[in-house]
């Protein structure tokens, strides 16, 4: 069990952006569910501004709310 | 007081181009006559839709990237909400304050998604839909 760094910090050319769901599609679940901090490693800042990105994207479907869909 | 905005609408797949184009110029319209000034349309083109709205599963993703006042966005986002073709919409404050001249308008575009030219060194762009199938979790199933 590594601890994980937060992938936010130490890559600045990674942006969190609503518009970018292929980059937030990386912190739901299966079941569309946002990935805890304590799983993702990501820091308190970045993980807010995720669940902020993400709940943006859902709004204009760019991401389910259920992930029924993710599922092929 | 003038902030920076940006507005991303999808459009009902029922629409052709002309009815598309006539939706982005009323609301073009509607930036310029409310004290507001258009920076750029992005047309991001036909998109899947991550759940159904209506009977939907595509739409139009349009994006907008503005000036404006308060009331631009108001009159913006009343005419998004009232309008039967227009399936979602989102509105997002980019910066607190800003000079309206800062920035010139762009023409309109469409977002290029099939080609990625220089790959590594545009991190700032966005590369969508550049990676399918396999969704790789990070820290998820270990
Ligand atoms: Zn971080």
């Amino acid at each position: 069990m590594k601890k994980k760094m937060c992938k936010f910090c130490s890559d600045k050319s990674l942006k969190i952006d609503f518009k970018d769901p292929e980059v937030l599609r990386h912190y739901i679940s299966e079941r569309g569910k946002i990935v805890p901090r304590r799983i993702s490693g990501n820091c308190a800042k970045h993980q807010r501004r995720l669940c902020e990105a993400i709940k943006r994207a859902r709004q204009i479907a760019l991401l389910p709310y259920l992930s029924i869909e993710l599922q092929e | 007081m003038v902030r920076e905005y940006e507005t991303l609408y999808v459009v009902s797949p029922e629409l052709d181009k002309s009815g598309i184009d006539n939706l982005n110029n009323k609301f073009k319209n509607i930036i310029q006559e409310n004290g507001g000034k258009v920076i750029k349309l992005t047309r991001w083109g036909k998109r899947d839709l991550a759940y159904r709205i209506k009977k939907y599963t595509h739409g139009y993703y349009i994006h907008l990237n503005y000036f404006g006042e308060g009331r631009t966005v108001n009159e913006l986002q009343r005419n998004l909400r009232l309008n039967e073709n227009i399936l979602r919409y989102i509105t997002i404050k980019l910066s607190d304050e800003a000079d309206i001249n800062s920035k010139e308008s762009q023409p309109d575009s469409d977002l290029e998604v099939k080609k990625v030219d220089t790959q590594s060194s545009k991190d700032k762009e966005r590369e969508i839909e550049e990676k399918e199938g396999e969704i790789e979790k990070d820290g998820g199933s270990k």
